[in-house]
């Protein structure tokens, strides 16, 4: 998994992109906008409204994760 | 496509991520990894020509263990990740625009190499009325002790892996990044369980997301994450079962120039007009990035993000998934550049 970000697992599922190498804004699922994305931990709400990404695994500005959530501590993603 | 009632009022993607558990036996994961500059061949543009190889040096530690304190009853987990990275740039600073080097191309002084000479373009700058002095001696490719390099670029201080008399710059993106994350789980009874969880995850940078040349223009990149957050699940019969969830959230990235303390007018004699603050002081940046980009170019000298969100959310699923409630609240704030930079937010 390139970098360990669980976020480059998010792309295997049709309509959705993501910017090569992350950044702000680098999560797209086909019509909506990257702020229009939730992202959840544990079901809690975890999203960043300015980027419109995660807060745990954080963008860089303009690069990858910042802050990592450790792939290991991960029982599984969702994704919808 | 509207989301599920517990999946809130956004209608893009939804990506939920669900954090393992202790158990009632000691489980856990370790793994390191690591990569050196000898072990790594050349950036295809960093020839033997161009000066000594790059750095590529990668590191990461990560770590996680999950167990019971009270077997059956109470349960943690805990992990992290830890990453220390030094990785060259390699900028090749070639004329673009078809501009041949030496040409005239200056816009107020009748010659001069303004696409290729800071010289040049300093005294096009101050022909139009723009006066910088003193001019420092780096400026003009010579070294605080009288060495110049003839090439009428500002020289770095040596830290530049490419010699100090070369143009061609790469200072090397170093940074550092600590992820924490802990997790507890209660078993209270059959009917009632409650979990908490909580991340903190810190980056520190200095790093060239411009083509600076002197490392005293590089970027400080910082980011602070930070969540706390529970939830209590409850199946009052063999029908229904409600969560509760409750969080708070808070992130902080600034990104500063390197000698943002440095008063500008005190120290390079450069009056920008602008009253001096420890965030946004400092020379404006001169870069070069195919072409000469400017004395005085942006250099946002705080870009702030600051979040706090809270949310609490009550679902109420009935098998299989007929019925289901959710009421949320939320309070989010953010700060931004705009926002006082005098009160900085402690690192």
């Amino acid at each position: 998994m390139n970098g360990r970000n669980y976020e480059n697992l998010l792309q295997l599922r049709p309509g959705i992109t993501r910017y090569p190498g992350g950044g702000f804004f680098h999560h797209q699922q086909q019509r909506p906008r990257a702020e229009d994305n939730v992202f959840l931990i544990d079901g809690l709400f975890n999203s960043e409204p300015y980027s419109g990404q995660n807060i745990i695994q954080r963008s860089g500005i303009a690069g990858d994760s910042a802050t990592i959530l450790p792939i290991d501590a991960i029982r599984n993603l969702m994704s919808r | 496509m509207n989301p599920a009632a517990e999946y809130g009022w956004k209608p893009g993607t939804i990506v939920n991520v669900g954090l393992k558990s202790g158990t009632n036996t000691l489980h856990g994961t370790g793994y390191a990894f690591g990569r050196d500059t000898p072990l790594d061949a050349r950036n295809y543009f960093n020839t033997v020509a161009s000066g000594p190889q790059e750095s590529q040096k990668s590191g990461a530690v990560r770590g996680t263990a999950g167990g019971a304190l009270v077997k059956d009853k109470v349960f943690f987990f805990r992990g992290y990740e830890g990453q220390r990275y030094t990785v060259g740039n390699h900028l090749d600073p070639k004329p673009r625009h078809g501009r041949a080097a030496n040409a005239s191309n200056c816009t107020f002084i009748a010659s001069g190499d303004c696409t290729n000479s800071l010289t040049d373009a300093i005294a096009d700058v101050q022909a139009a009325g723009i006066n910088r002095e003193p001019r420092q001696p780096e400026d003009c490719g010579c070294t605080a002790a009288g060495v110049c390099d003839g090439t009428g670029f500002p020289t770095n201080d040596g830290t530049n892996p490419n010699g100090p008399s070369s143009i061609i710059n790469g200072f090397p993106n170093t940074v550092s990044a600590d992820n924490f994350i802990a997790k507890a789980d209660v078993h209270l009874n059959d009917r009632n369980s409650v979990t908490g969880m909580y991340f903190y995850g810190n980056n520190n940078g200095t790093v060239e997301d411009f083509p600076e040349l002197q490392p005293k223009w590089q970027s400080l990149i910082h980011t602070r994450a930070q969540v706390v957050g529970g939830s209590w699940t409850f199946f009052p019969n063999s029908r229904w079962v409600n969560e509760a969830r409750f969080g708070y959230n808070r992130l902080y990235q600034p990104s500063l120039n390197k000698d943002h303390a440095v008063d500008p007018a005190a120290a390079y004699g450069l009056n920008t007009g602008c009253p001096f603050l420890p965030l946004s002081g400092g020379l404006p940046r001169i870069g070069w990035f195919g072409e000469f980009q400017a004395v005085g170019g942006f250099k946002c000298p705080s870009c702030r993000v600051r979040t706090r969100e809270s949310n609490s959310s009550i679902t109420s699923p009935t098998p299989p998934e007929s019925t289901r409630l959710s009421s949320e609240a939320k309070c989010i704030a953010t700060g931004s550049a705009a926002a006082p930079l005098a009160t900085p937010e402690a690192a």
